[in-house]
């Protein structure tokens, strides 16, 4: 081998080199581009995606305004009684507020349906023996003043003397937590 | 004519060995090397120029994901507190429907009864289940059927209607039971508390 087939075979090398080059950088670029493609069909795709959410969300923002401006109205009158404490007091207050004569109080706490996001109620049961007018006034005037409180029974019969009643009512008061 | 050494020198140098010339056809590869070289800049620039447009368009691409991953993200948690507001929002409604007051119906109930009847006794019990219905029981004095009628027209009157009424009537006492639902469907109001 003479110097002249040395140069023969570097300017080959040589040229395969920069051939590689070429295929190594078109390798590259093919990469790139597939890679381009993959990440903007996953975007196409996210993008419908956010668009099915979107008009979804609407859909459920519009069919749920009634009940999401029901709850709007009602949070505030439910939020004043948070704790059994709060819920005995008011209907403490209000048996004294009412000057009825009151055989037994009793107060508990009770469990609402399970998965309820009402955290419980305040149970009250009461007694009372007076006269009509003044015990169904009281009532209604309760029911009225406390428009979350749910009167779970009542009992009317007549009282020990003719012209009372006894009324028995078990009253029931949600605790709510915003 | 042959020179005498000592007269004159020769310059002539000795001639250097040759190599034999390539064959015809590798002649080809410098020029096959030329074209190579320009090939690769040519073919390097485009594929570095379009390599370049394509890592733009990840960057867009990627850009675009995320703003709408975080769209999505965005939208699912405005859905799951909706979600949240809906469910606490029926829970309170069907505790206020359940909770509609029972004084008016006592009144209508007790101003029903004659002057000749009188009401023993009078309970309305609300249906665990569905505490919009009520289960009434009532022991009215009397033997008059007309008695009865106008009571359960009053309790009517007060938007109610009766659901499987039993009646027993036994030493002038007529024992009442029955179900009673109401009729609208009018969404409560809250009453401003004092």
């Amino acid at each position: 081998m003479n110097n002249k087939h040395i140069a023969v075979i570097i300017i080959g090398l040589l040229a395969f080199v920069f051939l590689q080059g070429i295929l190594w950088v078109r390798g590259e670029r093919d990469k790139t581009i597939s890679k381009a493609q993959a990440l903007q069909a996953e975007e196409a795709t996210q993008r419908q995606l956010v668009a099915v959410q979107t008009a979804q969300l609407a859909q459920l923002k519009q069919s749920s305004a009634d009940l999401i401006s029901f709850l709007n109205a009602w949070e505030a009158p439910l939020s004043r009684v948070r704790t059994p404490e709060n819920a005995e007091a008011l209907f403490i207050t209000k048996i004294r507020d009412g000057n009825l004569s009151s055989l037994s109080q009793k107060f508990g706490r009770v469990a609402l349906k399970a998965g309820s996001s009402l955290s419980g109620a305040v149970r009250a049961q009461l007694t009372f023996e007076d006269d009509y007018a003044s015990l169904l006034n009281w009532l209604g005037r309760l029911e009225s003043e406390l428009p979350t409180l749910r009167v779970n029974s009542v009992k009317i019969s007549k009282g020990t003397r003719p012209q009372d009643i006894r009324m028995e009512a078990t009253l029931d008061q949600p605790l709510y937590t915003p | 004519m042959i020179l005498p050494k000592d007269i004159a020198d020769d310059f002539k140098t000795d001639r250097k060995e040759i190599t034999p010339p390539l064959p015809a056809i590798l002649r080809l590869v410098p020029i096959l090397f030329y074209l190579t070289v320009v090939s690769t800049i040519i073919l390097c620039g485009l594929f570095l120029y379009q390599l370049k447009l394509a890592n733009d368009s990840i960057l867009t691409a990627q850009s675009g994901l995320a703003e709408s991953q975080a769209q999505v993200a965005a939208a699912a948690s405005e859905r799951k507190t909706l979600e949240a507001q809906i469910l606490r929002a029926t829970d309170v409604q069907g505790w206020v429907e359940g909770s509609r007051p029972l004084q008016p119906l006592v009144v209508a109930v007790t101003r029903s009864i004659g002057e000749e009847a009188s009401l023993a006794d009078l309970k309305l019990d609300r249906d665990e289940e569905s505490p919009s219905s009520l289960k009434l029981a009532m022991r009215i004095g009397t033997s008059s059927p007309s008695q009865l009628e106008a009571t359960t027209d009053a309790i009517s009157r007060e938007n109610f209607r009766l659901l499987q009424p039993e009646q027993t009537l036994a030493e002038g006492q007529i024992n009442y039971r029955a179900t009673i639902v109401p009729l609208s469907v009018t969404t409560p109001e809250p009453a401003e508390t004092p």
